[in-house]
């Protein structure tokens, strides 16, 4: 009964017509007021977050993506082989210094595009866009990165923590080093130099994976002190990179 | 408002690029002039902050704009000399994401976004990725760049470089429309672009600070070194090796020439008033400016 009644009376009420210019310039007229205000509209670090992800270049995504399944690949294809532990470990090994590499020519897009001296004078200067960016791409690293854990650990007779030991201290290493070239040199020569370092650091580790032996004769204990020890390195290189964003004369590396 | 530059310097190694420079702005369009080398571009990035100074500072209403930071980015608008894209970006991306930098809410930014391409008539473009536009396109997008935010101050470092003589005249017209409560910086090697828009004109030379005023002010300096004469072709030669020329002109078998110099250069020389780009040769001719 009372649902009908309802019903009725929104039925009967009308909408007045109001002519769409009328609506346009009331809502012209707020917004002037509203400027008027001098309320400043303050973006919250979440806003600005996500605001950042969409300008993060798709190709990351798709170079990210396409490494992630071929790392998975090759993890599932072990299974098979007469050696899987020696094929798991090098998998992991090569794969966690290449993970820090392709994210290293979003970081250095600003200087290879020149866009950072407009950048810089922007109100999110370029030192917060960077930290953002950083915070994005580490996020996806370590998306990467878990699944590979989880993957690892599921199929493999290894313990969770062992395996995020293995792919996180040269992953450290690794990301590290990388910060400290584009540190030093600035420009398009920097990602060439930090591709090749990347390019040897994964054979190295691949090489000594392949006495994976050597994996497991050190201790967990050892390999705790050596990822602490990566970690603060690799904190000392983030907060160093961030600082070096102030020093506007270092940062011209390639005036046209 | 006022911009305080105190005695600002910077120095590479040895080489001095923009030498104890001082100078107050008040609300007005400057044109900055010099030659190449002569420190615009320096000076211009010390102002925004993206680069130290050796000495000196920079002073938005008697507040160091280091200690500013944020908020005096906030009012500041700023065209480097070359400038970078993204090479996925299209018109309309580059823009928004700049808008995202400099803190506008969503709904602003699609907005003035808009109406700035507009402005610089870029809207049949907008979602043209960048990498196809013309340097002259380019230069356009990138000063709609610096004015999303409506800056207080704007600086743009040779902004009419590239641009044909009808984007020149909608630019001047932009800029001195705009110009209203603002203090507005612009270099250039075009003096014709400064010389009706700017209240003043500021020139530099060697990174020094050589003359300031307005267009009347500052060509007043060179009253009675602008001669005019008509000669024979066959004593141009020697005149233009002697002398500064800044225009020459056939007339019949007979060649009309402006002259600056000190002195009376030839016979029937006489004086005329001297405009801006005759300021600008006396200035600049006599050599390199480092
Ligand atoms: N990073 C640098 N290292 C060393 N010297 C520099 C650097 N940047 C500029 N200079 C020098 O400082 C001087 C001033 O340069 P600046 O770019 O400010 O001149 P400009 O007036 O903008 O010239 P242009 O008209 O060519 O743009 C020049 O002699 C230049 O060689
Ligand atoms: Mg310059």
């Amino acid at each position: 009964m009372k649902d009908k009644k309802v019903k009725n009376t929104l039925e009967k009420y009308r909408v007045p017509q109001i002519p769409n210019s009328l609506i346009d310039n009331t809502v012209g007229l707020a917004k002037r007021a509203f400027e008027r205000t001098g309320i400043k509209y303050e973006m919250s670090f979440r806003e600005i977050l996500v605001g950042q992800i969409k300008y993060i270049s798709p190709s990351l995504w798709v170079i990210q993506a396409a490494l992630l399944f071929i790392i998975l690949v090759f993890l599932l294809v072990s299974n098979s082989t007469h050696n899987a532990y020696q094929s798991v470990i090098t998998t992991i090994s090569v794969a966690s210094p290449i993970i820090a590499l392709v994210v290293i020519p979003e970081l250095a897009k600003s200087f290879n595009h020149h866009v950072w001296e407009m950048e810089s004078t922007c109100k999110f200067d370029l030192q917060k866009l960077l930290a953002i960016r950083l915070i994005i791409i580490g996020a996806l690293d370590m998306f990467v990165i878990t699944i590979m854990v989880v993957i690892t650990s599921t199929f493999y007779e290894l313990s969770f923590i062992n395996i995020s030991l293995y792919i996180l201290v040269p992953f450290n290493m690794a990301s590290s080093i990388y910060l400290y070239i584009l540190r030093r040199i600035r420009g398009k020569a920097a990602t060439i130099i930090c591709l090749t370092v990347g390019i040897f650091m994964a054979l190295g580790v691949g090489l000594l994976a392949v006495y994976s032996e050597l994996y497991t004769l050190i201790s967990t204990f050892i390999w705790m002190t050596m990822f602490i020890f990566s970690t603060v390195v690799l904190v000392y290189e983030l907060i160093h990179m961030l600082k070096s964003l102030q020093e506007g004369e270092k940062l011209e590396w390639n005036l046209p | 408002m006022e911009l305080t530059i105190d005695k600002l310097s910077k120095h590479y190694g040895d080489s001095i690029a923009v030498d104890t420079f001082s100078i107050v702005l008040q609300p007005g369009i400057y044109g900055l002039l010099g030659a190449n080398g002569s420190g615009k571009t320096t000076l211009m990035r010390m102002i925004c902050d993206i680069l130290k100074s050796t000495s000196g500072e920079v002073k938005y209403n008697n507040t160091n704009i280091k200690k500013l930071g944020e908020d005096y980015r906030d009012i500041l608008g700023y065209l480097p000399q070359h400038f970078g894209y993204y090479p996925d970006f299209k018109a309309y991306d580059f823009l928004m994401y700049f808008a995202s930098l400099k803190g506008l809410p969503h709904f602003k930014a699609k907005e003035k976004s808009l109406e700035l391409l507009e402005i610089v008539n870029l809207t049949e473009v907008k979602n043209k990725k960048i990498k196809s536009f013309s340097g002259g396109m380019k230069q356009r997008l990138g000063i709609a760049q610096a004015m999303l935010n409506d800056p207080k101050i704007l600086i743009l470092d040779e902004p009419t470089a590239g641009l044909d003589p009808k984007e020149r005249v909608r630019f001047r017209n932009l800029i001195s429309t705009f110009g209203k409560d603002r203090i507005i910086i612009l270099s250039t090697h075009i003096v014709s672009d400064v010389e009706y828009i700017a209240d003043e004109i500021i020139v530099m030379k060697s990174g020094q600070l050589l003359n300031k005023g307005n267009v009347t002010q500052i060509t007043k300096s060179i009253e009675g070194f602008v001669w005019e004469c008509t000669v024979p072709s066959k004593e141009v030669k020697y005149l233009n090796e002697t002398y500064t020329v800044s225009n020459l002109k056939n007339v019949g078998d007979q060649v009309s020439l402006r002259i600056i110099a000190d002195k009376k250069p030839c016979e029937g020389a006489v004086n005329t008033p001297p405009n801006l780009e005759d300021l600008y040769l006396y200035y600049f001719e006599e050599g390199p400016a480092l």
